[in-house]
């Protein structure tokens, strides 16, 4: 038994260390709620973590056995409540929840024979990689948080997009566009135009634009071929999934939608220099960011405790809403709002029909109303069947040098049919710039909606496209790729010294979204786009639904932006300095204020 | 320096801020009169100098207070060369300029007084060269570094195709640029009249030497074709950038000039240059067929329609042809500017009477 947490109560429980979970750990903080964060791992991030190369390779034995479908069977379904006595003598239902969420499916690790990988520990291996908008959300909450001390970013050095076997520099920006001599002048227009009609509709500025029409229609539309509809779509918009046939499932992304990210786009080329991309890259991994933000919650006040399993939430027996948690020491804590990872809580309302009138099935009207440009925000949505947890197919390889040749930080995108992949692939490198790997040791990322049973079979095609593979799994790895190099003579390709392949849950299961009294928030996991876009916009609905006091206001109020115009007070002491020497009076009649 | 959002008119001041400006401004002046005073006193000691740099480094705009600098220093700097006072001096000086034009990038009073420095003959060229192109990194349209970036590059007798290629450099980073494409209308005619020799202190050699003048010259069409595939790229990125289109006129001028220098040697000779007429007619039709908005096509109608004209003058020597389709044609395209672009009305119609310059005067 541990020592105990105290104080015992608390206005918010957060359990784990997730993004948003630790953006409303901050959000909270910071407007002075007593705030307890706790998490049964060792680590922070939750499932926005970096791993060292052993946590990595431990962390995918501990998922390797699990081939079964994570069909949300171990959750909730068999929930036993018990009455529970606490020492005030007050009743709670008690109900015990899930420390093992099931997240991560078909995980496969292959290694080369006698491959040298370096010291693990200058590994940072994200679970779920994705790329930061310079002008996002997540950076805006950075700077509103004060938490960009805690970090440091590296620019992405380059976007490709592959096209017929073949890198393809993305046109990311007007001088891109003026320079790539690749496109027709034709085509150079065209692509321009639409981009700037993204501005225009940022800026509120009419575009004769039909919101509700298909984004790749309007695009087809405006006369864009196929390639500039594949580079702005998954290139420049970033968006998850395939928006034509065959590949389309479901919705496709709005015009309105695909026109915000479009201008997300636009407004992140060039914030940091002059013809600079649009993304950066977090040094020491993702799992940085999550960790920014905790420690800004720490120093507004909040509690942390890592390595502490929680066994069970407790309901007021009447309202059933939230009243507070038992740790597994068995410790009583109470809370007036709880918020959780995804996957840890079963449904605790019963039945949607016995609940209060506002609890609405619809997960949309839970949220706050939001505005048609707000909910442009979000455009992504993925094939999967609204009823059934959306899935990412990830790998991740360990490669031998960079696809392009001094470039360690590179985004490639694989459009829809590229491999015979059904969605977009998205292929993001980084390397010891960014302190993710060692020296000469970089690390490739590939994700994409699962469309195939397991991770490897959605993905295994690009990564082979995209690094020689052979190496990896077969027990002469040396000698035959030395053999196949000197064969083939010319094979740029860099070789995978181990990779691994996995499953992950991208989006809440209905059980979250559903079913949980108003004072609790189940946070999303990582969702299947590249970015943060997501991750923000829901962090900010779940701090209104919890605190629905900050309705309306960002998740860090006030955020004192840096202010880089030069300051009168530097001026005044040197002015004041140097007449203070001179020993001349110091005030006249006219000078005075 | 650029991109920054205004303010909004009427936006309430904040007290804090005008008090602090104030007394900002109160303590600035009382430093000014202090070292204007000692001007008057013509006093050279170190103390008013002292003082003098605390100003600029304040506000590098009182030229007053360079010009008192300059007097101070002439005897110690057109003294001995390469004593320890004036080398010295020189590095104050650079460190002064230099942190008074990171204060203000484009202060005339700074940039005036460091060439003034370099005119002495006492300071790497090397390193200016170096200082320029970093501050042209950081406002690459900052023409005040451009035009001293020209003086240095004089001074060094830097290769003129090292200059071609850095403002080639410059375009593709932003073509957005009037500085760097200004710089290939001086440097083109430049390297292909100085052929073989290629640097400006051979030209200006040259020049002293009347036989073997080598003046600026016509550029080749070859090269002329190269430079109007850039602006091509350009203007089809975005139309409504002014830039390009001014280079675009230069560079008619240049193609004009060779069509009246080869008048003389008959049909086949012109061919070339009214060809190359006749693509640019082409692209800019192909440009404003892909426009829906003709209201932002202010640019390719005029160049339109100022193409127009000089195929006329090209086939009548003097004109366009009274009645002939391009006529119609030119005064439709006028007409329309004249609605899109009403601030310039007046000079559209004294185009339509050819009383405007239809390309840049040859130079």
């Amino acid at each position: 038994m541990g020592t105990d947490i105290s104080p015992a109560e608390f206005d918010l429980i957060v359990i784990g260390t997730g993004l948003q979970e630790s953006l409303i750990a901050a959000a909270a903080s910071k407007r002075e709620k007593s705030v307890l964060h706790l998490d049964p791992a060792g680590y922070y991030g939750s499932q926005w973590t970096s791993f060292q190369l052993d946590q990595f390779l431990d962390w995918s034995k501990s998922h390797g056995c699990d081939t079964s479908e994570a069909s949300d069977n171990g959750i909730g379904s068999q929930q036993t409540s018990t009455l529970k006595n606490t020492a005030e003598e007050e009743s709670f239902l008690e109900v015990p929840i899930s420390n093992d969420p099931g997240t991560y499916t078909n995980v496969e690790v292959q290694r080369a024979e006698g491959a040298e990988l370096g010291p693990s520990k200058e590994y940072n291996i994200d679970v779920a990689p994705r790329v930061v908008h310079c002008a996002g959300s997540l950076i805006n909450a950075l700077l509103d948080a004060g938490a960009q001390n805690y970090l440091e970013f590296k620019l992405l050095q380059q976007s490709y997009v592959w096209r017929e076997g073949r890198y393809v520099r993305v046109p990311a920006s007007r001088a891109d566009i003026f320079k790539d001599r690749s496109l027709s002048p034709v085509d150079k227009r065209a692509l321009m135009r639409f981009l700037q009609k993204a501005q225009q509709s940022f800026l509120g500025q009419p575009t004769g634009l039909e919101r509700d029409k298909a984004f790749v229609e309007v695009l087809r539309e405006e006369g864009l071929a196929q390639p500039l509809r594949d580079v702005i779509m998954y290139a420049l918009a970033c968006i998850p999934s395939s928006q034509e046939e065959p590949g389309l499932t479901g919705r496709p992304v709005s015009a309105a939608g695909g026109m915000a990210a479009l201008a997300r786009y636009m407004e992140s080329v060039g914030r940091y220099g002059a013809d600079t991309a649009a993304f950066l890259v977090p040094l020491y991994g993702g799992g940085e960011l999550p960790q920014a933000f905790c420690r800004v919650a720490a120093v507004a006040g909040a509690l942390y405790v890592l390595r502490q399993p929680v066994t069970s939430v407790l309901l007021h027996p009447d309202s059933r809403s939230c009243a507070g948690i038992t740790t597994s020491t068995g410790q009583v804590l109470r809370c007036k709002a709880l918020a959780t990872s995804c996957g840890l809580l079963p449904p605790l309302l019963p039945s949607r029909s016995a609940q209060q009138p506002d609890e609405s099935p619809d997960e949309s009207a839970q949220r706050p109303d939001e505005s048609p440009a707000e909910s442009a925000q979000l455009p992504y949505e993925l094939p999967a069947e609204s009823a059934q947890q959306q899935r990412v197919s990830q790998a991740v390889a360990i490669i031998d040098r960079p696809l392009q040749e001094d470039e360690s930080q590179v985004l490639v995108v694989l459009p829809p049919g590229a491999v015979s992949n059904i969605h977009p692939v998205y292929a993001l490198q980084v390397g010891p710039a960014t302190a993710c790997a060692p020296a000469d040791r970089y690390l490739l990322y590939l994700s994409t909606p699962a469309a195939a049973a397991t991770a490897a079979q959605d993905l295994r095609p690009a990564l082979e496209a995209l690094v020689n593979v052979h190496g990896v799994d077969c027990n002469v790895a040396a000698t035959s790729t030395k053999q196949g190099e000197e064969q083939s003579g010319s094979d740029a390709r860099p070789n995978a010294l181990l990779s691994a392949y996995y499953n992950r849950v991208a989006s809440p299961s209905d059980s979250a979204l559903q079913h949980q009294p108003a004072n609790v928030a189940v946070c999303d996991p990582p969702d299947a786009s590249i970015g943060y876009e997501a991750a923000l916009q829901g962090a900010q609905a779940l701090l209104q639904r919890l605190f629905p006091d900050v309705q309306g206001e960002g998740l860090f109020p006030g955020g004192s932006r840096a202010n880089d115009d030069e300051s009168d007070e530097e001026a005044i002491e040197a002015l004041s300095e140097v007449l203070d020497k001179l020993g001349t009076p110091r005030i006249t009649a006219n000078e005075a204020v | 320096m650029h991109g920054r959002p205004r303010v909004p008119l009427g936006t309430p001041e904040d007290p804090e801020k005008v008090k602090a400006s104030k007394q900002r401004l109160a303590l600035f002046s009382r430093l000014c009169n202090e070292v204007l005073a000692r001007r008057a006193a013509r006093r050279y000691d170190p103390e008013p100098m002292i003082l003098a740099a605390k100003l600029l480094e304040q506000n590098p705009e009182v030229y007053t207070v360079w010009n008192y600098r300059r007097e101070a220093l002439q005897d110690t700097l057109q003294g001995e060369h390469g004593s320890d006072a004036a080398d010295a001096a020189v590095k104050t000086e650079l460190q002064l300029t230099e942190t008074a034009l990171q204060k203000n990038p484009k202060s005339y009073a700074t940039w005036h007084h460091r060439k003034w420095l370099v005119q002495l003959g006492v300071v790497s060229l090397e390193r200016e060269l170096k200082l320029v192109t970093k501050l042209l990194a950081v406002d690459s349209r900052n023409f005040l570094a451009w035009a001293y970036r020209r003086f240095v590059v004089e001074r060094a007798c830097v290769p003129l195709e090292d200059e071609e290629q850095y403002s080639m450099e410059c375009i593709n980073a932003n073509f957005s640029n009037y500085s760097a494409w200004h710089a290939r209308t001086v440097l083109l005619p430049r390297i292909h009249a100085a052929q073989p020799t290629t640097s400006l202190a051979d030209l200006l050699a040259a020049d002293s030497a009347p036989n073997q003048a080598a003046a600026p010259g016509l550029v080749p069409l070859w090269a002329l074709g190269q430079e109007l595939d850039v602006v091509q790229q350009a203007t089809f990125t975005d139309p409504e950038d002014q830039s390009a289109w001014v280079y675009h006129r230069w560079l008619l001028s240049q193609l004009m000039a060779h069509h009246t220098a080869q008048s003389s040697k008959g049909q086949a000779a012109l061919k070339e240059s009214e060809d190359m007429l006749n693509q640019e007619i082409m692209r800019c039709e192909a440009l404003l067929e892909s426009e829906t908005d003709r209201s932002k096509c202010k640019w390719p109608i005029l160049t339109l329609a100022r193409l127009l004209e000089l195929r006329g003058s090209q086939q009548t020597g003097t004109g366009v042809q009274e009645g002939g389709p391009d006529q119609q044609l030119i005064r439709n395209l006028y007409g329309e500017l004249m609605d899109i672009d009403p601030m310039r009305k007046g000079y559209y119609a004294d185009a339509l009477e050819g009383k405007a310059n239809v390309v840049t005067r040859p130079v």
